[in-house]
């Protein structure tokens, strides 16, 4: 069961017990009852209210949470460039279109596997070490290297990577960001393909 | 209400201590059928409200979470970046931006997009990529931008539309790169 299914079946249970509970409620109410048993009923009505407005609140949430992570998809997938995530032993957690594209598969592919795969032997050693630095990394200053990607089943492609730990809520280190800019594209416009090279030449970030 | 992890503890401490009550107080044997059944009402009914208030605290944390990795993404990115709402008015710039236009961030809050870039056409291009239907749907081109103090500068702009969840338009997305024409 996904969470969004969990959030739906809690919610469900909740209209349930308002739909059983709340008619005897008011039939009793008819009834004119006193003593303990009115006021437990109160108590059971106080109780319902809550659970208005917990579902109103469950709902309000649920909706925050897709907003905020459609915001952050958005940005990530369509990105002019590639980006990358991965857990503290690097492996992708999350690739956006562009860098599937560099790596020529496709972005679901990549999910779950060691990010080092994808370089030439002789480079995994570097990148390795300094998934060690984002790992232990408490400045969380970004570090930039140049290195070589091995795309799938075609040419190697040298790139400027810039990385950065990624952190959780409490600013604990749960993995790092990765930009990997082809060497070309250091030239280039983001996304703009530049045909006079010179009118392009020396961009600055 | 800001569901905080204080404010869930008490909530929850309340319904343990109500549950506990019902309880204790629940006669063994000696109530009416009525009396049980109505304590067996109010059980399932704190029972409920316990788990609405454990998943509204996961859901409050996943919010957090995802805003998290947000802001630290947006400044991650090397280039510019720049949201605006529908109106086109910017509602969050990083500091690459801040830098790229020489004003503070917070500054650059509220104002017209369009005010940035002095090509003419720019509110058209805004206009023609908030008319497409399909979602990711991008532009780029090279603009002048108009900088607080100092020269204009010409730069990258990569525009994208962000959508509601119910895929109503709700603004721009725009990463900026400068070029240095040498």
């Amino acid at each position: 069961m996904t969470k969004r299914d969990r959030i739906d079946w809690l919610l469900t249970a909740i209209n349930a017990v308002q739909d059983l509970v709340q008619p005897k409620l008011e039939a009793r109410r008819k009834d004119n009852e006193s003593g303990p048993q009115r006021e437990r009923d109160e108590e059971l009505q106080i109780c319902l209210e809550e659970l208005r407005v917990a579902a109103e609140e469950l709902i309000s949430l649920r909706d925050r949470v897709a907003v905020e992570r459609q915001r952050y998809a958005e940005l990530f997938d369509f990105a002019p460039e590639p980006y990358l995530e991965t857990d503290r032993h690097g492996n992708v957690r999350e690739a956006n279109r562009a860098a599937a594209a560099l790596l020529k598969c496709d972005p679901e592919y990549l999910l779950g596997k060691p990010l080092a795969v994808y370089l030439p032997e002789d480079s995994r050693k570097v990148f390795r070490a300094r998934l060690h630095e984002l790992a232990n990394d408490d400045a969380g200053e970004a570090v930039e290297f140049d290195t070589t990607m091995q795309p799938r089943e075609a040419d190697a492609v040298r790139v400027a990577v810039r990385a950065s730990a990624a952190r959780d809520v409490n600013g604990r280190v749960s993995g790092a960001r990765w930009l990997l800019r082809p060497s070309r594209a250091r030239l280039d416009a983001p996304g703009v393909s530049v045909p006079d090279r010179a009118d392009a030449a020396g961009e600055s970030d | 209400m800001r569901w905080v992890p204080h404010v869930i503890q008490e909530i929850n401490r309340v319904i343990d201590t109500r549950l506990k009550r019902r309880l204790t107080e629940t006669p063994g044997g000696a109530a009416p059928d009525e009396t049980l059944e109505e304590d067996r009402e109010l059980r399932v009914c704190l029972q409920t409200l316990r788990a609405s208030i454990d998943a509204m605290e996961l859901l409050a944390a996943q919010v957090d979470q995802q805003t998290v990795r947000y802001e630290q993404f947006i400044e991650f990115v090397p280039s510019g970046y720049v949201e605006t709402d529908a109106e086109g008015l910017i509602q969050r710039a990083n500091e690459a931006a801040a830098r790229m236009l020489r004003w503070p961030p917070r500054v650059l809050r509220g104002k017209p997009l369009v005010a940035f870039v002095a090509d003419r056409d720019f509110a058209e291009l805004l206009h023609r990529v908030s008319s497409s239907p399909s979602a990711g749907e991008s532009e780029s081109r090279c603009v002048t931008l108009r900088c607080h103090e100092g020269e204009p500068l010409r730069a990258s702009i990569w525009i994208a539309v962000s959508r509601a969840p119910d895929g109503q338009f709700a603004g721009f997305r725009c990463l900026m790169r400068a070029i240095d024409r040498r």
